[in-house]
């Protein structure tokens, strides 16, 4: 309501469009609480129980409720050092911090991360939907069904993915209801006795979720274009245990439905879960639950996509259709390249390191380095 | 290459340039100065209008300077005319007096006194009664037009069973009278506009002031003003020339007839068009759930009008991707046919001998063919085409093996669902859509289908309406707003006016409580 | 800006629906043989002998069933030769019955049918189970007044499950049972009758070999023992003999049926005592006494308790000595209380299963003596 006065004004804006306080790219709060809600969600939750079951065994839930203090603690560190910054974000933070040409190269790095997130999403994905549905079908045609919608939404900006975000939670959260069938099916004595495996291999366990929890980074980047940046910290903490939430909930059902062996034995179990559901005039309801399931992985790469893109740009001069089409071509190209399922693990196991890193350390670093080198940013004038 | 030609496309289209605002006849007319001669001045009218048959001039005397009567005969009430400017004229003449108390003699209210030909022209055409007295450098004019308009008739293409049945005419003053007398508020606004170097047509902007964003008011008519065309004919061309996306299939604005709901829309703090000639007002800025809503959601109970919106959208979704499910299941994912399902469904495709996506267009294109057909027929014809289409070629088609009857229920389910739209416009939209769609599911199953979906959706969300975010309410979302959405929820309950129209005055002043006291 | 970005993804749209046109697998319904049912038995030497049942749809809007029967060393082999057998190529998406030979039960399922499990394509809730003889005579047998094999099957042994007269057993339940080590299957057992089907109990396994079979009566314990019985009827001999020298019969439905297991360990033994709360009426007595009088009834109660009792720890018993199998699941409820840790789970629990003792409790409450008209 507050900003919606001034939102879409439409006298000639003082901005530039790529000017974050463009009213093109303004987002409130709860485009950006949905944002951060969907983007971590994406085709990790429909792995990651089995990683987590294979340390942490019956105590996965705990693990994951654990695993819900990562993105809390990143988002607290990233709200210092934002904070310290006002306006900017970490693309500006970093030219402020390294000086220009530093700066660049640390721009680049970070936005080349948000590429290579983008990247595996999307390769992720097709590399289900070839097991699940399209054995035949090359991964590069998968590839650009998905790239087109992908590059569609990323293309417009950060004001539609924050729209397209909240459509999609409520265009995906009848799945939610499904769980009802494997509820119905499992044993609740797979969930206990609480604790048992220690305190050290839930903790390892947990750490194996993070890789779902990637995408609280990007608060980063969206930092500039939030209006109220008062919003900012509740906005993100709703989100992140929002998110744990929805994987305890995917845990929890996940071990009641499967016995441990199992589950170690089975790829994708919320999937095979989605199996089980059997409705009057539809079986085999994972079938749509793929198809539906696009609408977030496009959320989740469309958002990293332009996450990248934006940090390329502010870096180098380069026209932005320029950017989209080379990314359109390397992906393709790329998708090719990674071929097996032990590949895509190896570079998913690096990819979640890294994040996790960057959501964590990254800021806290930076937030320690600006104090060191009392830097800080200024009030736009 | 085709980037740069889409975008001279999208100017054409748009006209959003910085155009001179430039109004008058579309040939230059040479600006002679008018002379103190009366048939001088009407014969350089005649000149200017090249001589046209309807237009008459006359002398009112048979003197030299007689004073000339100069008139559009196909334009006027020649009875007024004759009654109210050419009687008085002639008794003034007899009674001796002086040609200059014209104004005491002719009873008619609506008059000016024009020195430039351009003008006199420009009324001469509004049809306006121009009189050149003797020694009088300049015409004067008295308005004198008839219009021929039909009544007031019953709205026909958004009938409903309860409320008001008034719908617009192709009168001007006859809409306007039909908002007004809904409407007694000295803050209407009402501003007349010209659009079109030829057919010079009114447009009429309309808004409450201090409710309406002065935003959007400016903006619709800085938009209208730079539209630079030959003619315009109706309110169905001219919203597509305000469009803030003019290639998007959907309709930016809400297109009604009826005067209640413009009405409403205007309380709403929406900006409201009526063109001249034309029995569609429109408003906006509007959002896509609005196209789902009739006037008769808010005359019937709230629970049935609950029901209905949510039936109407289901419609829609089922309208978009019925065939594509049944192209993508019967050629794809033949595995989730329930066991129940699968020999019907088996049996009925057995003698088909074409895959399911040719035969989905084949029976959707004949859909098409066969509802253009009847829109286009007088109505005693149009029966028969839904007898030949339904039962001819549809049995005929299913006995001969074209087509599975699954197939057909399919399609016609899918037309069905599509017609629930109260919008005809977005009905329409919404069978373009489908078509994508279906070549989608057909090249590769349920993926691209929700692609297909995907591309829709965000393509709604990309839109705007006067620059006012399309999906409103649900993203951006405001939770006050889905009161009033896919549900109707009581009228004390909708006690705030939609983010959308962003208004001054955002609280309504009804009493939000639904207690009697 | 924003409209570049409109045509740029339009002339994606296009080069999609050209790429369109390429590589891409489509699986159009009537070109394909939809495997509707499938068995498996035991060959001469290595061999494994297989059918499949698939319904095939004419043109004069007929349906009809095509057996096809190949054999093969492995389940793939035997899939490639079937589908060398028919004009059209074989897909298992719809398949809803499996049924297993009991020579080939009894080496043990999972080898053979690994690649069927491993299909994506198959759905969870597919019913398998062990036929008595070969189970491809199920197919070939005419079944007259019967719908097609494969259907009659599957609403069989839906309907079977659906009244508790056999535990839960789709491929879900199999497979999760199979891979727990702490809880074991059981599968329908089929025998072949004069013109139609009869389900004959179930077969025991221990993990995925078969070990041994209950008969119908054992299996309706073995169902009330698992938990799983709703609503039903349960018959009932008494020891008693009415007046004309026949033994009396009493059937009650029951209401309510409420399991309570209690566990304890005694010097590593694990201690399972089950205890069952049945409510119900009489709806069938055959004695002479009088049940509207409360000592009747009391005895009648007691009679009803003592015969469950020992029937279903008759049952219990055969599973644990006999067959050393844990339908039951007891292993893993003893887990889950946390006397066996998860490292040590599976090497244990077999062992200590077969040290257990067990113990059954029945009560049962008459609430009415039905209606006698």
């Amino acid at each position: 309501m507050r900003e919606a006065a001034v939102r879409h004004s439409e006298t000639p804006a003082p901005y530039a469009p790529e000017h974050p306080q463009h009213p093109r790219n303004r987002i409130n709060g709860i485009e950006l609480m949905f944002l951060l809600h969907t983007v971590p969600i994406g085709v990790g939750v429909l792995g990651m129980v089995r990683f987590i079951a294979d340390k942490a065994g019956h105590d996965a839930p705990l693990a994951v409720l654990i695993s819900g203090l990562y993105p809390q603690v990143g988002v607290l560190f990233m709200w210092l050092l934002l904070k310290r910054f006002r306006t900017m974000g970490i693309y500006e933070i970093h030219q402020q911090l390294f000086g220009r040409w530093v700066g660049k190269i640390f721009n680049l790095a970070f936005a080349s991360y948000c590429l290579y997130a983008f990247f595996m999403t999307l390769r992720t994905f097709t590399e289900l939907v070839n097991t699940w549905l399209y054995p035949m079908m090359s991964p590069w045609v998968l590839s650009l069904i998905f790239l087109v919608p992908m590059i569609y939404a990323s293309y417009a900006g950060i004001q539609l993915l924050g729209r397209y975000a909240i459509m999609t939670f409520f265009l995906t959260s009848w799945i939610l209801v499904l769980i009802y069938f494997p509820i119905m099916e499992g044993s609740s004595s797979y969930l206990l006795p609480f604790g048992s495996n220690g305190i050290s291999r839930i903790f390892q366990g947990s750490l194996l979720s993070a890789l779902s929890v990637l995408g609280f980074e990007l608060l980063m980047v969206y930092y500039p274009f939030v209006s109220y940046k008062k919003d900012v910290l509740p906005a993100a903490t709703i989100a992140s245990w929002s998110v744990t939430l929805v994987y305890l909930i995917n845990a929890v059902v996940s071990i009641m439905f499967f016995s441990l062996p199992q589950l170690s034995k089975t790829i994708w179990p919320m999937l095979t879960m989605f199996k089980h559901v059997q409705v009057p005039f539809i079986e085999r309801f994972e079938t749509i639950v793929i198809a539906v399931w696009i609408l977030k992985v496009v959320n989740t790469a469309g958002t990293y996509l332009w996450a990248g893109v934006d940090g390329m740009l502010k870096t180098i001069p380069v026209k932005k259709w320029v950017l989209y089409g080379l990314i359109l071509i390397l992906a393709l190209v790329f998708s090719n390249a990674l071929h097996t399922r032990a590949e895509i693990n190896t570079q998913l196991n690096f990819l979640s390191k890294l994040g996790l890193g960057l959501m964590i350390g990254y800021p806290l670093l930076l937030w320690l380095l600006s104090l060191v080198l009392r830097k800080k940013g200024v009030e736009p004038s | 290459m085709t980037t740069k030609w889409l975008n001279g496309l999208i100017k054409t289209l748009s006209q959003r340039q910085g155009l001179n605002d430039r109004r008058g006849a579309s040939r230059e007319i040479p600006e002679l100065p008018l002379t103190e001669d009366p048939r001088e001045n009407a014969q350089r009218v005649l000149d200017a209008v090249n001589h046209s048959i309807d237009v008459v001039s006359e002398s009112l005397t048979t003197e030299r300077h007689a004073p000339q009567v100069l008139y559009l005969k196909s334009m006027i009430d020649t009875s007024v005319m004759q009654r109210d400017i050419i009687r008085p004229l002639k008794s003034l003449h007899l009674q001796g007096k002086s040609w200059n108390l014209i104004h005491e003699y002719v009873t008619i209210g609506q008059r000016r006194v024009v020195e430039e030909l351009t003008e006199a022209i420009l009324l001469l055409m509004d049809g306006w009664t121009l009189v050149a007295l003797p020694g009088q450098s300049r015409f004067q004019c008295f308005k004198t037009d008839k219009e021929q308009s039909r009544p007031v008739s019953k709205a026909e293409n958004q009938s409903i069973v309860m409320g008001p049945q008034e719908a617009f005419s192709e009168s001007l003053e006859i809409n306007i009278s039909l908002i007004r007398k809904r409407l007694k508020t000295p803050d209407l606004e009402i501003i007349s506009l010209v659009v079109g170097d030829l057919t010079q047509t009114k447009v009429i902007v309309l808004g409450i002031k201090g409710i309406v964003n002065d935003e959007y008011m400016k903006l619709m008519i800085k938009r209208i003003r730079n539209i630079e065309t030959d003619g315009l004919i109706g309110s169905g061309e001219l919203v597509q020339l305000l469009d803030d996306q003019p290639l998007s299939p959907f309709p930016q604005y809400n297109l009604s007839e009826r005067p209640d709901s413009v009405v409403a829309g205007l309380i709403e703090g929406k900006v409201a068009v009526i063109v001249a000639g034309s029995p569609y007002a429109f408003t906006g800025p509007s959002s896509f759930i609005e196209f789902f809503h009739s006037p008769e959601d808010y005359y019937n109970r709230w629970a049935a009008s609950s029901l209905v919106r949510m039936l109407r959208l289901m419609g829609v979704i089922g309208s978009i991707t019925f065939s594509g499910i049944y192209v993508a299941t019967l050629q794809y994912h033949y595995e989730i046919i329930p066991a129940n399902m699968l020999k019907t469904i088996a049996l009925s495709r057995a003698k088909v001998p074409f895959p399911p996506l040719y035969e989905a267009l084949f029976l959707e294109l004949t859909l098409e063919v066969l509802r253009e057909a009847g829109a286009r027929l007088p109505a005693k014809v149009g029966q028969t085409m839904g007898i030949v289409g339904g039962i001819v070629i549809g049995q005929a088609a299913v006995s001969a093996g074209f087509t599975s009857n699954v197939m057909i229920i399919v399609v016609s389910l899918s037309a069905l669902a599509s017609f629930v739209t109260p919008s005809y416009v977005m009905g329409n939209a919404v069978r373009v859509v489908r078509f994508p769609v279906i070549v989608l599911a057909g090249m590769w199953g349920f993926l691209g289908l929700t692609s297909g979906v995907l591309m829709i959706l965000i393509h709604l969300l990309n839109l705007s309406s006067l620059h006012a975010p399309y999906m409103s309410p649900f993203a951006p979302l405001r939770l006050a707003d889905l009161k009033d959405t896919f549900l109707r929820l009581p009228t004390q309950l909708l006690s705030f006016r939609p983010m959308l129209t962003r208004s001054k005055r955002n609280r309504k002043n009804n009493s939000p409580s639904l207690k009697r006291k | 800006m924003k409209k570049s970005a409109m045509a740029l993804t339009l002339a994606l749209a296009v080069a999609c629906t050209g790429v369109g046109c390429g590589k891409r697998q489509q699986r159009q319904l009537e070109q394909l043989g939809v495997i509707s049912a499938i068995s498996y038995d035991k060959g001469d030497q290595e061999n494994i002998l297989g059918s499949v049942v698939i319904p095939n749809f004419t043109e004069t809007g007929q349906e009809k069933i095509d057996v096809l029967t190949g054999r093969g060393a492995t389940s793939k082999e035997l899939r490639f030769n079937l589908s060398r057998m028919s004009e059209r190529k074989l897909v298992s998406g719809q398949i809803r019955v499996v049924l297993y030979g009991e020579k080939l039960a009894k080496s043990g399922i999972m080898p053979y049918s690994d690649t069927l499990f491993r299909d994506v394509e198959i759905g969870s809730q597919i019913d398998l189970a062990v036929t008595d003889g070969r189970a491809m005579d199920f197919f070939t047998k005419r079944y007259p007044d019967k719908p097609s094999v494969d259907i009659y099957l599957y609403r069989m042994l839906r309907k079977e499950t659906e009244q508790h007269t056999l535990p839960k057993t789709n491929l879900y339940h199999f497979l999760h049972d199979v891979y727990d080590h702490g809880r074991d299957p059981v599968l329908p057992y089929l025998r072949l009758g004069k013109e139609d089907v009869i389900v004959d109990g179930v077969a025991v396994f221990r993990d995925d070999v078969m070990v041994g079979r209950l008969d119908p009566e054992e299996t309706r314990m073995l169902s009330y023992l698992q938990g799983g019985a709703a609503l039903g009827e349960v018959d009932f001999k008494l020891e008693e003999k009415n007046q004309t020298g026949e033994q009396v019969h009493a059937v009650i439905m029951y209401m309510d049926f409420k399991r309570k297991v209690d566990i304890s360990e005694k010097q590593g033994h694990p201690i399972f005592n089950l205890k069952f709360a049945i409510q119900g009426a009489i709806s069938e007595y055959s004695g002479d006494a009088d049940l509207e009088q409360e000592p009747n009834l009391r005895k009648l109660e007691t009679a009803l308790k003592s015969k469950l009792e020992r029937s279903m720890s008759g049952v219990l018993r055969k599973l644990q000595q006999e067959y050393r199998s844990d339908p039951l699941g007891l292993m893993e409820l003893y887990r889950s209380k946390g006397f066996v840790t998860d490292e040590e789970e599976p090497k244990r629990l077999s062992e200590l299963y077969s040290k257990a003792e067990l113990q059954v409790k029945v009560e049962v409450t008459v609430l009415q003596t039905g209606m006698i008209h």
